[in-house]
């Protein structure tokens, strides 16, 4: 079994945990906290006067007391449109949000890394593109005001990236007499773990789908591979070289950026929503590979399904 | 129901959360290596219990027992490490012992080791198999050694390990026992790059070789085995070693500790020498000296400095003030002469400090396997010329045109000499007492028929080729090619001196030699046929 596929099993075995815990935990007939208000039943249109005691005689008319009010039964009020289904005001006490996706784009970024080769200084210019890759996360908070919760949120993503690679690289036996060199090179791994405290907006969007907005700081770490040597063969007379890969070193460091998304769910049921994420993140770090700096854009776009649990 | 979360929930959440991070695979695996670095007496009593009970059971087996060169009454033994029989790679220990009593032990141990180590390929299964690889057959020796092999992401992998010698590189492969992918490989060969500074104090590469912590002046990088042997001034090993008597080895090989050479005759002659096989490679497409990669030896300090004041005046004319090509590849570089001392109104450097005096020995070499020009009278002197002529090539090739140390120019070993002369003038032989024109040429017995000398008729002939000008003998005008086609008038003279000449040539086979040649290469009635002629004609050959 492949990572990927072992990944999306822990997926559906997550989904069906999450769910499993808002039935569990949901009260029979509760309502998901946007549509408490909403799904309350009307209040009767009876006449407020409370009934006289069984047995009771009727009392008798006094003149010297106003006649007493009899409410008449007020027309019949036209029905009107059920509003929507989530108010205005969210009266839950926080939500819970897993997701897993992919990450669709990421910044891409050069680096340029001086090597020694042959008593010279060697040059290599890596200009990366980070690639597809899964990400998972989970989001929480608690409403503090109106619709609005401050919470934190977790993801990772591993991905890959794909380098081009030009270079410079001294003549074994002449000075200042350099071969460039260009290639390509893959499956260099890229590891990315973001924590970010954010503020949610809720927002009703239809009868059962409503929607979350989300930003915030965020702090994104980063453990990559970076390239720090070319590869290549050469042979006699050396005047020319053929690139067969890099040699790569793992670094990581991480920077504080921000992170900006929605979350549009479909409640499936009363303690729980279906739907997807959009995120975007973007930090700007600085890594070293071959302790040499080289300034590193984080993050990137997310697209995800997820599962939230309203409490 | 109120709201309250439960810790149940909690609880669930998280294992739904951690279900759903990235599945990793750990960086080692089941890999586990064990670094050893005992000193102190309790661990190496320890250790010593354990070797004993390692070898008992066969997990470590003895390679052998080493004296200490440096430290005396110590010994080191080496112990590798077995699994059922087959040995791990990288598994070892080291064992010091002083009299028998265990000083330190150091070492790596590879644990978690959990082979099936019955192959299912042979050895020489995957000898055939490198063989479809590399084109390299293995010898009975070279047969490839089941081992086990840790691998870089962890775990262990049963594999033959073989050693291949192709011809640009020495690569360990690493061939799975059960399939006979490659799973790993690594080149072996430790050539390396380092720097010098030469006679005249500016720094060269210096292609050499690490052996047992030492750099030795062997350049493996190019198609021949390059040595440079420094014989310390022992006068009479280098005389024994040319007339084949004694054998060089690689205390001989002139050496360095750490890559940063400081013996400038060494680091001349050896990167001249590699210089002038690239020349030879780049222009004409020649392999070597013989064209065959003949291994190319170079002889630095071959006398004392100091001694210079008491040598024989044949010693210090030929290992003092001179260098000469010696047969078989070999060249040897005079010591010049320690700071102060003059002769001839002038301060000797080492030989090997000019790339045109260089050249021109290892050219030699090439006239020795090719022509085989006779070194007496005027195929003597036709010798000379073509190794002059190849000098001075080579210096062009490499070096800024100019005037002064370490600048191309027509002249020969100008960078030998404080204050700067030279030996000869291809551009003015008189300048230097040589013949600029066959009516002058020397025709007395010294010097072989002067070979030296009248080596000016035909390079001064080369010269007018390329450069034009007026012959200061016959006032005869040349056209000449143009210092920027001065590789075609190189081609000419190579083509015509190694394909075309005899061994007992003579100056007006020469002409005929060339002008043939400037016909193959450029067509009759190019420019370069009539400079060539010009040329010839100016200096009184026809």
């Amino acid at each position: 079994m492949t990572i990927t596929s072992a990944i999306v099993r822990r997926v559906i075995v997550a989904g069906v945990l999450a769910s499993v815990a808002g039935l569990l935990e949901l009260p029979a007939g509760a309502q998901t906290s946007t549509t408490r208000q909403t799904e309350r039943p009307q209040p009767p249109l009876a006449p407020k006067v409370a009934a006289p005691p069984p047995g009771a005689a009727p009392k008798a008319a006094d003149p010297q007391s106003p006649t007493p009010k009899t409410t008449a039964p007020k027309p019949p009020v036209a029905k009107k449109p059920l509003p929507p289904r989530t108010s205005k005001v969210w009266k839950g006490r926080g939500f819970m949000v897993v997701s897993g996706g992919a990450q669709v784009a990421a910044p891409s970024y050069t680096s340029t890394v001086v090597f020694k080769l042959y008593a010279e200084d060697a040059t290599l210019n890596a200009s990366s593109e980070v690639q597809i890759g899964p990400v998972f996360g989970a989001r929480g908070g608690m409403r503090v005001w109106k619709n609005l919760a401050i919470g934190a949120a977790f993801g990772v993503s591993s991905t890959s990236q794909r380098v081009d690679v030009t270079g410079r690289l001294p003549h074994p036996f002449m000075f200042n007499q350099f071969r460039e060199v260009k290639g390509t090179a893959s499956g260099l791994d890229r590891f990315e773990t973001m924590f970010a405290i954010e503020a949610s907006w809720l927002i009703a969007v239809r009868r059962r789908v409503d929607m979350f907005l989300f930003a915030g700081p965020a702090y994104i770490n980063v453990r990559q591979d970076m390239a720090t040597r070319i590869q290549f063969t050469e042979s006699y007379p050396y005047d020319t070289v053929s690139f067969t890969g890099v040699e790569s070193s793992r670094v990581s460091g991480g920077a504080v950026g921000i992170t900006a998304g929605a979350d549009v769910a479909y409640l499936v049921s009363k303690g729980l929503g279906l739907g997807g994420q959009l995120r975007y993140s973007y930090a700007s770090a600085t890594l070293r590979p071959a302790d040499q700096p080289a300034t590193v854009g984080l993050g990137g776009l997310q697209l995800s399904v997820s599962a939230r649990i309203l409490f | 129901m109120s709201a309250t979360v439960r810790p149940s929930r909690w609880i669930l959440a998280i294992i739904a959360i951690g279900l759903t991070l990235p599945v990793q695979p750990s960086a080692q695996g089941a890999t586990g290596l064990r670094a050893v670095a005992a000193t102190a007496a309790r661990d190496l009593r320890d250790w010593d219990t354990q070797i004993t009970r390692m070898v008992r059971d066969g997990q470590v087996r003895s390679r052998g027992e080493d004296a200490d060169l440096l430290v005396a009454g110590r010994t080191h033994e080496r112990l590798d490490q077995y699994y059922q029989g087959v040995r791990v790679f990288g598994g070892e220990l080291v064992r010091q012992a002083d009299e028998g009593q265990t000083v330190s032990v150091f070492g790596a141990l590879y644990t978690g080791v959990g082979l099936d180590v019955d192959p299912t390929l042979s050895p020489a299964d995957v000898a055939d198999i490198i063989e479809e690889m590399t084109g390299v057959a293995l010898g009975a020796e070279r047969a490839p050694e089941l081992v086990v092999l840790p691998r870089d992401e962890g775990g262990y992998v049963l594999a033959y390990r073989a050693r291949v010698m192709a011809s640009t590189d020495l690569t360990v492969y690493f061939i799975d026992a059960g399939d006979g992918d490659v799973v790993m490989k690594y080149s072996d060969l430790q050539t390396t790059i380092g720097t010098g500074t030469g006679v005249q104090n500016d720094t060269k590469k210096v292609s050499t070789t690490l052996r047992s912590g030492t750099y030795l002046a062997i350049d493996a990088m190019r198609p021949p085995a390059i040595y440079t042997y420094d014989l310390k001034g022992n006068l009479t090993r280098t005389q024994l070693y040319l007339n084949g008597l004694v054998t060089l080895n690689d205390s001989d090989v002139a050496s360095d500790a750490d890559n940063q050479w400081a013996d400038q005759a060494a680091v001349d002659a050896h990167a001249c020498a590699g210089w002038t096989y690239d020349y030879f490679y780049k222009r004409f497409g020649r392999l070597g000296l013989d064209n065959r990669n003949l291994t190319m030896s170079s002889i630095v300090h071959p006398v004392r400095r100091e001694d210079w004041a008491s040598a024989s005046s044949s010693t210090l004319s030929l290992y003092y003030l001179n260098a000469f090509y010696a047969g078989h590849g070999i060249m040897v570089y005079g010591e010049g002469l320690p700071p102060g001392a003059i002769v001839g109104g002038l301060q000797w450097n080492y030989f090997s400090g000019a790339l045109d005096v260089v050249a021109h020995e290892l050219t030699h070499g090439v006239t020795d396997y090719s022509s085989g020009l006779i070194y007496r009278n005027e195929s003597g002197a036709l010798n000379e010329a073509f190794s002059d002529i190849m000098g001075t090539a080579v210096e062009f090739y490499f070096q800024q045109t100019g005037a002064g140390y370490l600048k191309a120019d027509y002249l020969l070993g100008e960078d030998l000499t404080s204050p700067q002369s030279a030996f000869r003038s291809m551009a003015n032989p008189q300048a230097y007492d040589d013949p600029d024109h066959y009516s002058k040429r020397y025709l007395g017995s010294a010097d072989n028929g002067g070979v030296h000398s009248n080596s000016g008729i035909a390079n001064h002939a080369f010269y007018l080729a390329v450069e034009g000008g007026v012959n200061r003998t016959s006032g005869l005008s040349v056209q000449g090619v143009g210092s920027a086609n001065r590789d075609k008038i190189e081609k000419v003279f190579y083509r015509g001196f190694t394909q075309f000449l005899p061994a007992n040539a003579t100056f007006a086979l020469a002409r005929a030699a060339t002008l043939q040649a400037a016909r193959d290469l450029y067509g009759a009635g190019s420019d370069v046929e009539r400079a060539i002629q010009q040329a010839w004609t100016a200096v009184g050959v026809n």
